[in-house]
């Protein structure tokens, strides 16, 4: 019985460290499933997949008209796939690792040993927002490299601007991570937490797009998804042009990770595991 | 130590633990006995602030869950075999916990030894059989090297071998000086390894005694005694019953009488004395099994109908 033989630290020498072990310890409980790599890997080749078939389209325009591929945008395809693909894979990702422990009963083995909810949430969200960063960046490398392969005959590589967006879905990717932590968090359920995941990302807006509504419309601009590809492909979506330009559009995202994340830990405060 | 003080959960109009007090001392074994939906799991759960009590407290040490520095170098529980995810492999499981309590590798290995899950440790927990996890939650509980313990039905899924090292184990455990609280509803297993027995009942405590409290105060040993002329030894016991209150006789059938509080040397020696033959003793000792079933009687919430008798 080392611990009660032992010297008993105080408390709050103890949970000074707290986040850094439950860090080490979730990172311990993702990295170890397939599920997590799973999603990963679908994320990078769904991208390469998506530039392939885009660029390929590019080239067959460039071998007709060599001019007219000058107009080819890198970041605006990239930026594409993170919206058509890559997000719905960190969506993916986000909900088994909040609900995963919900569905098995595990959780119970988690706060047991972590009772302190909130660092449970901190570290489950950073590990799980890392993860998607880091995909996000694999994947757009990834998507990027397949266009060069394809255009480079035609188009020169805007490195910088390509940077910009695959650096900015990458943090925009952390934060629907974050989101949807504590939106699984906040239901406790897979399949429900998808579904909510896929329709604030992508059926809601749409829907709100087609009232033909101009205020609704403008509202649409205030969804994560649409304020998540107007944030990382620079206002250059293609399909879609937001009422407001720049900074407004993470803070929307910001705002949406904040919220779920708040829901989230109230829920874990009131009811029971 | 454990102490429930005046612990009360209620879900809605339902209450699920009512007003339990008690404490599980260090050094020795406490059985937590009740039926399905007795509050049993439910009370555990709440010593690990995964339920939060609607009233009363849940002390560890004196002290709430919460409020421990190393809750889960103090308290280890094996509350559901199946709650470690079944990808994950059971090394992955234990290095994760590990994490949590600042622990070495070294630990991880010392438990999975003691559990003989060595070789299966780096296989995925899918793959494991029930009794494989639950030996798994076994190592997860004493990982930290616990003072106190929670067990909640332990056996589950366990085969025979597996039965035995697991009471062995939890008797070693409290001999180690540990608070060792174990619910299960195997009466004869809850018989071979408690010291002191808890029983709740719809949520409210039935009974805080030893083992050996409870069969005597609640059960009726009997003796079985046949004889061709029962009249005049009944008349004899219904004597000796009269100078002590604690004697019944009646009759079991006919040509044989039920005798509890004499035993059968004792109802030997009286038909002697009165020269009535006896074709037959019979002891009969009663189990914690029959204590139990008349403490909780009436508590069962969740019990089958007793079927009609064909042709009645």
């Amino acid at each position: 019985m080392s611990a009660s033989s032992m010297k008993e630290p105080s408390v709050w020498a103890v949970r000074q460290h707290a986040l850094r072990r439950e860090i080490a310890a979730e990172w311990i409980r993702q990295s170890s499933l397939r599920s997590t790599w799973w999603c990963a890997a679908a994320a990078v080749a769904g991208m390469a997949a998506f530039a392939g078939l885009s660029g390929w389209s590019q080239l067959a325009h460039a071998l007709e008209d060599p001019l007219a591929s000058q107009g080819a945008e890198f970041a605006q395809l990239t930026s594409h796939g993170y919206f058509y693909l890559v997000q719905f894979s960190v969506l993916i990702l986000a909900a088994l690792a909040s609900t995963g422990g919900f569905g098995n009963r595990g959780a119970a083995g988690t706060f047991t040993w972590n009772p302190d909810r909130s660092v449970v949430l901190l570290a489950r969200t950073l590990v799980t927002a890392a993860l998607a960063f880091a995909t996000a960046v694999v994947a757009g490398l990834a998507g990027t490299g397949v266009l060069a392969a394809l255009l480079s005959r035609f188009v020169s590589l805007p490195l910088g601007e390509v940077l910009t967006t695959v650096l900015g879905a990458g943090v925009c990717m952390a934060l629907f991570a974050a989101l949807f932590v504590g939106v699984g968090t906040a239901l406790r359920g897979t399949a429900g937490t998808v579904m909510t995941g896929f329709l604030l990302l992508l059926g809601l807006p749409l829907v709100m797009q087609l009232s033909g509504v101009d205020a609704v419309d403008d509202l649409a601009a205030l969804t994560p998804g649409l304020a998540g590809i107007e944030f990382y492909a620079a206002g250059d979506v293609g399909f879609y042009s937001a009422p407001f330009d720049g900074p407004a559009n993470i803070a929307v995202v910001v705002g949406w990770a904040v919220a779920g994340l708040l829901v989230a830990r109230t829920e874990l405060r009131l009811r029971d595991v | 130590m454990l102490t429930a003080d005046t612990l009360t959960k209620r879900h809605g109009p339902r209450t699920a633990v009512d007003g339990l007090s008690f404490t599980v001392e260090p050094g020795r074994v406490t059985g937590f006995l009740g039926p399905n939906g007795a509050g049993k799991t439910t009370t555990m759960r709440m010593f690990l602030d995964l339920v939060r009590p609607t009233s009363g407290r849940a002390l560890v040490n004196g002290r709430r869950y919460t409020d421990l520095a190393w809750p889960a170098r103090e308290v280890g529980a094996l509350l559901d075999a199946g709650s470690a995810h079944p990808g994950r492999t059971g090394r992955a499981h234990l290095r994760s916990k590990a994490h949590v309590c600042g622990l070495p590798r070294t630990r991880i290995e010392e438990v999975l030894d003691e559990v003989g899950l060595s070789e299966a440790a780096d296989r995925r927990i899918a793959g494991y059989s029930l009794g494989m996890r639950q030996r798994l939650g076994v190592a997860d509980a004493l990982l930290a090297d616990p003072g106190v313990l929670l067990f909640d039905e332990p056996a589950n899924g366990l085969d025979l071998d597996g039965v035995r090292w697991m009471r062995e184990l939890i008797r070693r455990l409290a001999g180690q000086g540990r608070t060792v609280l174990v619910s299960s509803h195997l009466m004869g297993e809850v018989e071979q390894v408690a010291d002191r027995l808890l029983v709740v009942g719809r949520g409210r405590l039935v009974a805080d005694a030893s083992v050996e409290e409870l069969i005597g105060a609640w059960s009726h040993a009997h003796v079985l005694v046949r004889s061709p002329r029962t009249e005049p030894l009944r008349l004899r016991l219904a004597q000796a019953a009269r100078a002590d209150t604690g004697i019944r006789v009646e009759e079991a059938c006919e040509g044989a009488l039920r005798v509890s509080g004499l035993s059968a040397e004792r109802i030997g020696d009286l038909a002697h004395e009165t020269g009535v033959p006896v074709h037959g003793l019979w002891s009969h000792r009663a189990s914690l099994e029959q204590a139990y079933l008349e403490l909780t009687d009436g508590s069962v919430e969740y019990g089958a109908g007793v079927p009609e008798e064909v042709g009645s």
